[in-house]
């Protein structure tokens, strides 16, 4: 039988002789160009405190913009492009520009039966996990963003085959830049060996996804003016077990084209595996949503004295977070369907340490979201969000 | 009446009533299958519009969505959003009871699993949850039996074949002269009586007769939802990446 909401609006279909039946116009929708995007205002207070005592604060503000567009000239042909502007000052200034605008996105798509193709700068967004995605190996994404949720556009190719009628398919990736979208990246870097590239097998058995695949990540490192070149072989998995929702995807280094000889010949297994593994769940009595999920990042370290080793990778994006072990926890309750409260625990299992996220959200207005925040921080002398400072934020978005 | 008629009897009575809900089982299955064949298209376009009452009670709170609707065969289902432009690209692929949505926002597909498929779509509310926007089979999903029947009328109860479904029991009211589903009750395990769904406007759309508005109340929340079709075509061509999983948000 048709899926139900078809079911319902075609459930008289056939049926003749009703006297009081009108007769509609069919006009189709047809938007082959269209013009829209968002803006987002995020104001926030950075609180120092010492010993539970606020010393002082400071503020930033983040402008945000980000204009789309499409453009379909035909069944089998797309258009898309993305446009976007940052105006950042105070505390959430990252010292170099006040305002910067960029083409994110500009890509094109050719649909040619079961095989497409996509060129252009576009967002490779691989990966079945929420908060953590190990392979994602075309761009770098900050953990934590509350500004934009965009995954960043990365010049390249992406084609893809599908068979069976979908329930198999080939998805792959060239990128044309390595994955740190370096700015002090000059001259001439187009060495064969510095092109990036994945491919995947995806298939569905029963109601899971399964993915298994091969990544080459490379990566520039602009303190010693070198490449990173690793290539990893992934799987991802997403489903239902009982009424949970379950995921998880890993990324296993297996060759690192510097070293010359296999990754097992020179660190330990969990050494040289990144995975997140979750599960989503939702609580029917209380009408919450739960999420958690454990990520394990193979280059982190589990000592805090080794921490500053780290720090680099961290500023350039190599790295998400420090250490090796994390969980997430995530709830939010819905109310008047426009409205929600959430909290995200986020805690270092390597130091105990912890960042916890609440938030009351809410959509006043059609197109107009406004959220309220705050990111604390508790932790040890030494451990990684012991080294952070409490803030509260106040978001804004307006669509168009 | 001695022991040997007592148990005649008792026979009787437990092959009548044995007969009986076989026929009543099997009257629930034929009316099913001919409401399922009437609607039978090889391929179907809509365009809708998505109101919903957060409370049913102030008509002057209402959001509005436009969604195009793209349906194929007996099971699959494409549906993306146009308005409004906080959402728009937002796209939900339904297929063979697998469910795949695409946030633009992100540019993420998010498969739809579990106890998840109780919730309206994330970013748009109202009260037509994953579940009730799910491709699916009525026959495969639920063990029908005739509830009620009068002139007019027939309701079906359908309770679900699957261990912890969304929904404990549904009750489908049919017109008998149309064949038509007029009005749908779901009842949970948590809510008891949760929802009902009522059809009515029905218009020619696509040479075909359309029930244009569908009312969906839910009394868990006290919200209203109402979809309207605005236009429809049938048997139309429709590109296949619509329904292709790794392709219909691209």
């Amino acid at each position: 039988m048709k899926s139900r909401l078809a079911v319902l609006l075609i459930a008289s279909l056939a049926l003749g002789g009703i006297a009081s039946s009108a007769t509609a116009q069919e006009s189709f929708y047809e938007e082959t160009f269209s013009l829209y995007g968002y803006i987002v205002n995020f104001f926030n207070a950075n609180l120092y405190a010492d010993d539970w005592r606020i010393t002082g604060s400071d503020y930033g503000n983040i402008l945000y913009g980000r204009l789309k567009g499409d453009w379909n000239p035909g069944d089998n042909l797309s258009f898309h492009m993305e446009l976007d502007y940052n105006a950042s000052v105070g505390n959430l200034n990252p010292g170099s520009t006040i305002q910067s605008a960029s083409v994110d996105h500009l890509w094109g798509s050719v649909n040619l039966g079961r095989f497409d193709i996509q060129f252009g700068k576009l967002p490779i967004a691989w990966g079945a996990g929420y908060f953590f995605n190990p392979t994602s190996k075309a761009t770098t994404i900050p953990f934590i963003e509350s500004v934009s949720e965009e995954t960043p556009g990365t010049v390249g190719i992406v084609p893809s085959v599908s068979f069976l009628d979908g329930f198999l398919s080939i998805q792959g990736y060239v990128a044309l830049q390595d994955r740190s979208h370096s700015s002090s990246l000059l001259g001439n870097t187009g060495s064969w060996s510095n092109l990036p590239f994945g491919v995947k097998l995806n298939g569905i058995i029963s109601s899971f996804d399964v993915s298994a695949g091969w990544i080459k990540e490379v990566f520039y490192i602009s303190e010693s003016d070198e490449f990173y070149r690793r290539h990893y072989g992934t799987a991802d998995f997403v489903g239902a077990i009982w009424n949970f929702g379950v995921y998880g995807e890993a990324a296993l280094k297996t060759w690192d084209e510097s070293k010359e000889k296999l990754a097992f010949e020179y660190d330990p297994f969990l050494d040289l595996l990144d995975a997140c593994v979750g599960f989503d769940y939702f609580i029917p009595i209380v009408d919450i949503d739960a999420r958690m999920e454990y990520f394990h990042q193979g280059s982190g370290v589990t000592d805090p004295g080794k921490y500053e080793e780290n720090f680099a990778k961290l500023i350039s994006g190599e790295q998400l977070v420090l250490a090796e072990d994390y969980v997430l926890i995530y709830l939010e309750r819905s109310f008047l369907d426009y409205f929600s409260i959430s909290a995200t625990g986020f805690v270092n299992l390597n130091d105990g340490s912890l960042g916890i996220f609440p938030e009351l959200s809410g959509e006043p207005y059609g197109n107009f979201l406004v959220g309220l925040g705050a990111m604390l921080f508790l932790g040890d002398e030494g451990s990684e969000f012991d080294m952070q400072d409490p803030a509260v934020y106040l978001r804004c978005k307006l669509s168009f | 009446m001695n022991q040997t008629m007592k148990i005649a009897a008792l026979a009787t009575v437990l092959i009548l009533a044995t007969v009986t809900l076989a026929f009543t089982q099997e009257d629930a299955l034929q009316i099913i299958r001919e409401v399922e064949r009437r609607q039978s298209t090889e391929t179907s376009k809509a365009e809708l519009s998505m109101l919903v009452y957060p409370d049913a009670g102030d008509s002057g709170n209402v959001r509005e969505f436009k969604v195009i609707s793209y349906g194929r065969g007996e099971e699959d289902s494409y549906m993306q959003f146009i308005e409004p432009r906080s959402i728009k690209g937002l796209s939900i692929l339904s297929r063979e009871g697998d469910q795949w949505v695409y946030f633009s926002s992100t540019g993420r597909v998010r498969k739809i699993a579990g106890k998840s498929k109780k919730q309206s779509v994330r970013g748009v509310g109202g009260d037509f949850s994953y579940e009730d926007l799910s491709a699916g089979d009525w026959e495969e999903k639920y063990d029908f039996r005739v509830s009620s029947s009068d002139s007019r009328q027939w309701v079906l109860e359908g309770i679900p074949k699957e261990k912890d479904p969304v929904y404990s029991r549904i009750l489908i009211a049919i017109d008998k002269e149309r064949y038509l589903a007029t009005k749908i009750e779901y009842y949970t395990e948590e809510e008891g009586h949760y929802k009902d769904l009522e059809m009515s406007e029905i218009k020619q759309m696509g040479g075909r007769e359309v029930p244009t508005r569908m009312v969906m109340r839910n009394y868990d929340k006290n919200s209203m939802t109402v979809i309207i079709t605005h236009a429809m075509q049938h048997d139309v061509p429709i590109d296949d990446k619509y329904f292709n999983p790794t392709r219909f948000y691209k």
